[in-house]
Parts: structure tokens; sequence; C-alpha cells
């Protein structure tokens, strides 16, 4: 498929927030995202700007103390319509098919996705039979229990584990890290959804398996002509691996775009912040230099532009007392700092 | 699996000659012996006077004139080729005779109170964890706590009085008094099973308050862990997700407790025993001690410590069933 323009996911306006003893803490602070068929996106920011929540709205996984926004739509484009994700009632049999039919997802911690109790393949088996409709409808294939463990097998096969007729009936902590994160792929994958969420699926692992999962990752994407929602706080990673991209801080996009476009020249200060703490092989011997300052605490978000209390740019008088809009940039890049909108020109 | 099994029972068979030794050393603890206890109680009032050669007579009679290793192997020979216990003295029979029917029910009230607390504890706490700060949490949590805070044979006089005011029938003893000596039928077996549900709620009562909380919070604990959501994430359907992951977990610790549980149940058996007037062997283990009539206290510290001991070996052979984590091999 040519990086054809097919919407698959469509985020706008997505606002969560959660109550706790502390106060409300508004954690994803209206954000709109599109994700394409085939594509992948990636989302960045630092630890607590939100982005697990993000992806958990849109898979509906948030915990019972947290609210979504009147207005937050979730838009899924399927073949057979489109769908709210946002609007499904928690229980309904809508939102099972969705999840871990049309999305899969993987998760951080490969360790604690699987239960201890029980083998890979069981919980493997057990997504692949829950999916048998929709599993039928993309492969032409009714899976029964037999044919479900060997469809399991071919996919242990497929994220390159060996001996996969073994590995099937092992026990999470029989496999190490990098294994069980592959096993992690190849349930999420054995359903063949059109779009995966990643939640820092290599954060946990070292730097070789790291790499090993991406490369896997990028091949199987194009291979199933899947979606990818890519969440990282790592610049490197999204180099690698994402076609567009969007930089998230404290619960909002700051800019966003093509990724080639943000790296070679990254419009908002938050985003130039990241890039620099990036270690380069031309400039190894400059030490990493993270953006300085601490996040503020989400349950007193700053007044204006979240970023202005860190912002090496901020401009007293405007940044601190009104939130920047988006502002289009051209070859659908935007970015919302007041350097670049109406209010700075 | 099978070499997993047959460890744990090699250690179980150790541990019972351990416990053994130590009980007969328990028996051969109090001062003096049965042999002066018999004569105070055969002769005391009738006038004659009793010598010391006549003691001596009836010691020997006894056996009790014997090193102690030598009846500690006549003792414990006897009970494990011949199941047998030993002579009471108090009762002139053997011991078995005195203990038969009463180990019978303590067995059957163990369970029975056991299966009580399982049942109720465990759905209990796992509702209760999935309602977390509702209301019925609240109220379970306070009706838990009261489990825990009234003793057993307030609440076992509590429905004593409640059942003979409000329901005009007697739950203590064992029978009504019409199936007392009738022969065994279904109408009497369910009145034995009317009469020892009372029992076994007020034995169960404080057991379950204390694992319901366990449950709640290991339920907790699992709910909220990464497995939880990635089941989700799978599409399972929401009740299916709990009972076959977080739920499966939280009953871990119970099980683990098992032998533990009995134990408590044993040493509360008797006062309960007491106040609803119930044939047990706790009763009879302090009567026996007063009496000296040791090889019957033998008996029943060996059969209490065996139940024991075997609830942990199945609490064991569980818990490995239940989590593939543990090594199945290892010691
Ligand atoms: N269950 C919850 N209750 C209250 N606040 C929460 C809850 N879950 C998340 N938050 C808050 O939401 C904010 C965003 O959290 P989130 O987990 O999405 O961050 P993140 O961008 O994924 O960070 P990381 O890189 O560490 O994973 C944080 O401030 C966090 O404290
Ligand atoms: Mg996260």
């Amino acid at each position: 498929m040519a990086a054809g323009d097919a919407l698959l996911l469509e985020i706008r306006d997505l606002g969560v927030s959660f109550t706790t003893d502390d106060g409300m803490v508004r954690a994803v602070d209206g954000i709109s995202l599109v994700a394409r068929r085939g594509c992948t996106l990636g989302i960045v920011g630092e630890s607590g700007s939100g982005k697990s929540v993000a992806t958990k709205a849109v898979m509906r996984l948030l915990p019972a103390n947290a609210r979504l926004d009147e207005g937050s739509r979730i838009l899924l484009h399927r073949e057979e319509g489109e769908i709210d994700i946002a609007a499904l009632p928690a229980r309904s049999r809508e939102l099972r098919r969705l999840r871990g039919g049309d999305i899969g997802m993987i998760f951080q911690e490969p360790m604690a996705s699987f239960s201890p109790v029980y083998t890979v393949g069981n919980q493997m088996i057990e997504a692949i039979l829950e999916h048998r409709d929709h599993l039928e409808r993309r492969l032409g294939e009714r899976f029964d229990r037999r044919s479900a463990r060997e469809h399991a097998i071919r996919m242990l096969e497929r994220v390159g584990m060996s001996n996969p007729r073994l590995r099937i009936d092992q026990y999470p902590h029989e496999l190490s890290g990098g294994m069980r994160q592959r096993a992690m792929i190849a349930v999420a994958l054995s359903t063949h959804p059109s779009l995966l969420i990643a939640d820092e699926p290599t954060t946990a692992l070292d730097v070789t398996i790291q790499a090993q999962i991406l490369d896997l990752m990028l091949e199987l994407q194009q291979e199933l002509g899947m979606a990818m929602l890519f969440i990282t706080h790592d610049m490197g990673v999204i180099a690698r691996i994402a076609e567009e991209m969007a930089v998230m801080y404290l619960g909002r996009i700051v800019e966003r775009g093509p990724t080639r476009e943000i790296i070679r020249e990254p419009a908002h200060p938050y985003t130039r912040g990241l890039l620099a703490a990036l270690p380069r092989l031309d400039t190894a011997r400059r030490r990493l230099t993270p953006v300085p300052g601490d996040i503020p605490s989400p349950l007193q978000r700053p007044a204006g532009c979240p970023f202005h209390t860190r912002c090496p740019r901020h401009m007293p008088g405007l940044c601190d007392r009104i939130l920047p809009q988006d502002t289009d940039l051209g070859s659908g890049r935007s970015v919302a700092c007041h350097l670049f909108g109406e209010a700075a020109s | 699996m099978l070499r997993f099994l047959v460890q744990r029972a090699i250690g179980m068979v150790v541990t019972m000659f351990f416990v053994s030794i130590m009980v007969f050393v328990i028996m051969e603890l109090p001062p003096g012996d049965y042999a002066d206890r018999y004569a105070f109680r055969k002769f005391s009032g009738t006038g004659v006077s009793v010598t010391e050669t006549d003691i001596e007579g009836i010691r020997k009679q006894f056996g009790l004139d014997r090193p102690a290793w030598e009846r500690y192997l006549t003792w414990i020979g006897g009970i494990v080729t011949r199941f047998d216990f030993g002579p009471s003295f108090a009762f002139e029979t053997s011991a078995n005779a005195v203990i038969g029917q009463r180990a019978g029910l303590t067995v059957v009230l163990l369970v029975g109170t056991l299966l009580l607390t399982y049942l109720l504890s465990i759905p209990i706490g796992i509702y209760a964890a999935l309602r977390r700060q509702s209301l019925a949490d609240y109220g379970l949590t306070v009706v838990s706590y009261l489990g825990l805070a009234i003793p057993n044979f307030m609440l076992a006089l509590i429905l004593l009085y409640v059942s003979v005011r409000y329901f005009g029938s007697t739950i203590g003893g064992l029978f009504s008094p019409e199936f007392e000596q009738a022969p065994w039928s279904w109408a009497k077996f369910v009145d034995l099973l009317k009469h020892l549900f009372v029992p076994a709620v007020v034995l169960a009562w404080s057991a379950t308050a204390l694992q319901l909380q366990t449950v709640r919070a290991t339920m907790s604990d699992e709910l909220n862990k990464l497995y939880v959501d990635a089941a989700r994430a799978r599409g399972l359907p929401e009740w299916k997700v709990i009972i076959k992951y977080p739920a499966r977990l939280a009953i871990n610790p119970v099980v683990s407790t098992v032998g533990f549980d009995a134990n408590r149940i044993f040493s509360e058996l008797p006062i309960v025993a007491l106040v609803m007037s119930l044939p047990e062997l706790g009763e009879l283990l302090i009567k026996s001690f007063l009496d000296l009539d040791m090889y019957v206290a033998g008996a029943i510290l060996l059969m209490l410590t065996a139940i024991i001991v075997f609830m942990n070996f199945v609490s064991d052979v569980v818990l490995a069933l239940l989590d593939p984590r543990i090594k199945l091999e290892g010691g």
C-alpha cells in the first residue's frame, strides 16, 4: 500500500482526568492525532507526559477513577464502517471485538504482561479463539483448538523464537526478557490486528535486544500491513521506526509532523531539548544534556503554555498567560508555541 | 510431580517420627504416674491401707516399671503395626475405644469448618476487592473485624440462646433427643448435620473473617497487575479475565495456610465443644491429662498433629499444582 492516506485511527480532542485523593489530575489535555493504515505514528515525551494514558484510552483500559472528556472522539475506520471507541459501553461485545481483534497492544513490561501461572501457549490460544470470527474474515480459516495451537506455533516461529513447539508449553518465567517480549508480540499479532499499539515495548530490554525487537516489529509491520502507534521516550527509536511523530508534554501535543522533517529542523523548544539530549555518534564526546528543569506536577498545571516553566525561550507575559494554539507549518507539520503563532508576529 | 510427592511424603513421615518422640516426652512429664493415681482412686475411703509394694504391683501390671525407651518402642510399635494406641487406664479399656467416635466427629467438624471458611471467604473476598471502597466493601470490612473481635464462645452462646429461644430446638450435643438412641437412618444423619452446622459456623467465623481480608488484599494487588490489563487487551470478557487471572492467584495464600487454619480450629474446638456439649477430642485431651491417662492423651496429641501435618502436605501439593513457579524438583 502506497503510504496511502487511508485513515485508520482518528483521535479528536481526547481529554482524560483522574480523580485522586490529592485532587484532579489532568493527564491528557485535549489531544488530536491520526494514524494511517500501514504507517507508524510515534509518540514521544518524558515520563508522565500522558502517553500511556492516551493509548490506554484507545483500548478503554483506563481505571475506574479516570474520566474521558465529554467531547472526546476515538474513531476507528474499519471496512465495515467507522466506530467511536470512546462512545462504546464499557462491557460491550463491540469493544471486546476491537480489543485484541482490530487493535492489538503490547506493553512495556514483558515479564508482567503474562500471567505467571499459565503457559505462553495458553494465553495465546485463548486470544486466537476469542477472535475466531475476526480471524476467519482476515485469513479465511476458522480455528479450532488444534489449529489455533498450530497458528500460535507459527506465530512464535515468525517472531524468531527458537524451538516454538517447546516454547509454547513453557511458562513465562522460563523465558528470557527478550523472548518474553517476542512472545508478547506474537500474542498481539496472532489475531492480525490492523493497528498495533506498542507502549514502550523495548524500554525494559537491553540495547542489543532492543535493536532486534525493533527490527522485528518493522519487518512484521510491513509484512502484515498494519499501522502502529509506537510510544517511547527515546528520540533515537522514533527516528528509526516512525514515519510521523507527535511530541507530548504534560498531556498536550506540542509538535507533530513527519519524523524526518522534525528531526532535521525541530520547531518547538521542547522538541529541540529532546533532540539535544540524544547522544550521537558524531558528537560522542558531548555529554547527554536532558531538558533542564523538572516536569511540573500534573495536579498544578502551569497557566499558559505548559512548557514555559522550563523553556529557554520563555516570553514573560505571553507564554505564562496564554495557551498557544496549533500553528500550521506546512508539509503536514504543526507546532503549539508562541514563537510561531500569530501572537509572535 | 511423583518425585515431589514422594519427597513431601517422606518429609511427613520424618516429621511424625519427631512428633511422636515429643509426644512421648510430654506423656512422661507430669509428676507421679498412673499407678499412684489408680491406687488412690481405688482404695481411698475404703479403709484399706496401700503400701509401696502394692503400688509397685500396679505399676508392673500396667508395664510402667520398664525403661522409657522400651515403653516408647512398644507404644509406637503398636500404633504403627496394629493401629493400637495402648490402654486407657481411666476407662479400663483401650485408648482406641475411648477416642473412637470422637476422632471421627473431630475430623468431620474440621473438614466442615474448613470448607465453610473457604466457600465463604474466597468469593466474598474477591467480591470485596472488585467493589473496593463501595458501601458493600466497607460493610464487609466491619463485619469481618467484628468476626475477629467476638470470641468464639460468646458467639456459640448467642447462637445457642437464639436457637433455643426462637426456634425451640437445642443445637447442643450431637443429636436431638428422639434420635439419640435411634439406629442410623437418613433422618438421623440430617439431624447430625444440623447439629454440626452451628459449631462449624462458630469455628469458621473468625477464620472466615481473617481469610476474607487476606483474599481481598491479595486480589486487590493482583487486580492492579499488568497481566490483567493485558488479558483485557486480548479481548476476553470481563468475568473471564477476573476468574482466570487475578482470582486464580488470590487463592494461593489461602491454600498455603490450610495447616495453620487447622491448627487454629483445633485450639478453639475445646471451648466451643464445651459450650455446645459436643463430644470431641480436645475436651477429652484435657480430661485425660488431669487423670494422667497418658496413652489416651498421647493418642489424641498424635492424631491432632498428624492431621495438621497432613493438611500442610495437602496445602503444599495443591499450591504446587496451582503455581508452576514452585519448583517441583527442589526440596
Ligand atoms: N490511575 C491513575 N490515577 C491517577 N493519576 C494517574 C493514573 N494513571 C496515570 N496517572 C497520571 O497521569 C499522568 C500521565 O501518566 P502516563 O502513565 O500516561 O505517563 P507516560 O507518558 O506514559 O510516562 P512513562 O514514560 O513514565 O510511561 C501522570 O502524571 C500520572 O501521575
Ligand atoms: Mg507509560
